[in-house]
């Protein structure tokens, strides 16, 4: 399991990020699974877009903040969306249905890598 | 013998009982197709939908085939026959549902598993004799077949199947596939909340030791259970066969029969479901039997040669059929 910010999504965490909303994206290697799109969903839910490949389970993580510690940065993250292996390529949209976080960071975990 | 041949001729047309409400007819005229007075039957399919397809092709193992639903129609079909040309039967299913499925939902995949049971969609079919011709060496008969499918069964899956295609339409937009397995929702419903026509025409032949059928049947659904409405379905079936007994107290025969089913996509809030609609080719033997010109019995197995669904579903393993029926 690899957990690597990805640049070509910061752009997208500043656009979330204008409406209280902040992502994170896990990407095993570039082009390979990432979140597409993070946006805000009726009221102060968050739709979180990604491309799932064939045979690979992904869980959408989501953490509230990062706390400064001595090892680099801590945070806390928990699943929000778990979606088991599939035979075939597909898309999934993830709800986070939690309407009282003013900030979010989501980053997306995939196994195998 | 000429009655017990005319009995015959009308009662191997009769002999299918697919996963229909025609089948279950067919069935039922089996022995009391030239008599007058009432005919009971009961027919059963047994179909276990555990293969997952993907736009006709099998997928390689995963956690897909999990997923499935064996699913088991008893019908108990009285018939009124009026004349040797006219009857009237009633078809009361009984339907049975166990099944693993999984659902997408915005907060994840989850599974269900569990049983459907109960009544469902009653149909009333008449019969018209239109043309019937039987002699010691050779018999034709040509049957016609009308009728209406009411809503008695349980509805509430389509409901379901509306209600989560909604909600997932709000979250993907209209138009996405939906599926995470190939089990469905509306794959579970007893009924489907619609007045339905049912039309169908047989022919039954038979030269000497050799018999040959062909039925014809046509589905035309109508919107149902929150507008949900099933796809129009026809079938064509039929195949030759052999007397290897023959004789007034007793018949038995052994029939190859091939069956071409075709279901158009279902409608879901006005649009195609696209894990619906499936064009499918069965081969396999039939077994019919009479004893005395009161009872007969058939069973079958159809075997898939090709099924060429749309989307993600299950398709059927195989199908098992057969009924009993005796004539009052």
């Amino acid at each position: 399991m690899k957990r690597v910010l990805s640049g070509r999504s910061v752009d997208r965490v500043v656009t979330v990020a204008t409406v209280g909303l902040a992502a994170a994206v896990v990407l095993a290697d570039a082009g390979v699974p990432h979140i597409d799109i993070v946006e805000p969903f009726l009221t102060n839910q968050v739709l979180i877009h990604f491309n799932t490949d064939a045979n690979r389970a992904y869980t959408v993580q989501r953490c509230t903040s990062f706390v400064p510690s001595s090892n680099g940065v801590t945070a806390v993250w928990s699943n929000i969306v778990h979606v088991p292996a599939q035979p075939f390529n597909d898309h999934f949209v993830a709800v986070d249905t939690n309407k009282t976080l003013p900030v979010r960071f989501y980053r997306l975990m995939v196994t195998p890598q | 013998m000429s009655r017990f041949l005319l009995t015959l001729g009308l009662m191997f047309g009769s002999g299918l009982a697919y996963a229909c409400d025609l089948c279950a007819v067919y069935n039922t005229e089996a022995n009391g197709g030239s008599a007058r007075g009432l005919t009971l039957s009961i027919a059963e399919q047994y179909i276990p939908y555990k293969t997952v397809q993907l736009n006709g092709e099998e997928l390689p193992p995963s956690i897909l085939d999990e997923a499935f639903v064996d699913s088991s129609i008893t019908h108990l079909v009285p018939t009124w026959n009026f004349s040797d040309r006219f009857g009237l039967s009633l078809n009361v299913p009984y339907v049975h549902k166990q099944f693993f499925r999984f659902q997408r939902t915005g907060t994840g995949v989850f599974t269900e598993s569990g049983t459907e049971s109960g009544l469902g969609d009653m149909s009333l079919i008449a019969r018209f004799t239109a043309f019937q011709r039987a002699g010691e060496n050779s018999s034709l008969f040509v049957n016609l077949l009308g009728g209406v499918k009411f809503p008695t069964g349980d509805a509430d899956r389509v409901a379901e199947e509306v209600e989560t295609t909604r909600e997932l339409d709000s979250i993907y937009g209209p138009g996405h596939q939906h599926a995470f397995g190939g089990v469905h929702l509306r794959d579970l419903a007893l009924g489907s909340g619609s007045w339905d026509g049912v039309f169908g025409v047989t022919a039954n032949s038979r030269w000497k030791r050799l018999l040959f059928n062909a039925q014809f049947q046509y589905y035309l659904r109508t919107p149902g259970e929150s507008d949900y409405e099933y796809g129009d379905e026809w079938m064509l079936s039929g195949g030759p066969g052999v007397y290897l007994f023959l004789r007034e107290e007793f018949s038995l025969s052994l029939q190859a029969l091939v069956v071409y089913d075709d279901m158009q996509p279902d409608t879901v809030l006005g649009r195609e479901n696209l894990n619906t609609g499936m064009e499918a080719f069965y081969l396999g033997p039939q077994i019919n039997l009479t004893i005395g010109t009161h009872f007969s019995a058939n069973v079958g197995l159809d075997i898939p040669l090709e099924i060429d669904n749309q989307r993600l579903q299950n398709v059927p393993d195989w199908r098992l059929h057969g009924g009993l029926s005796w004539r009052f």
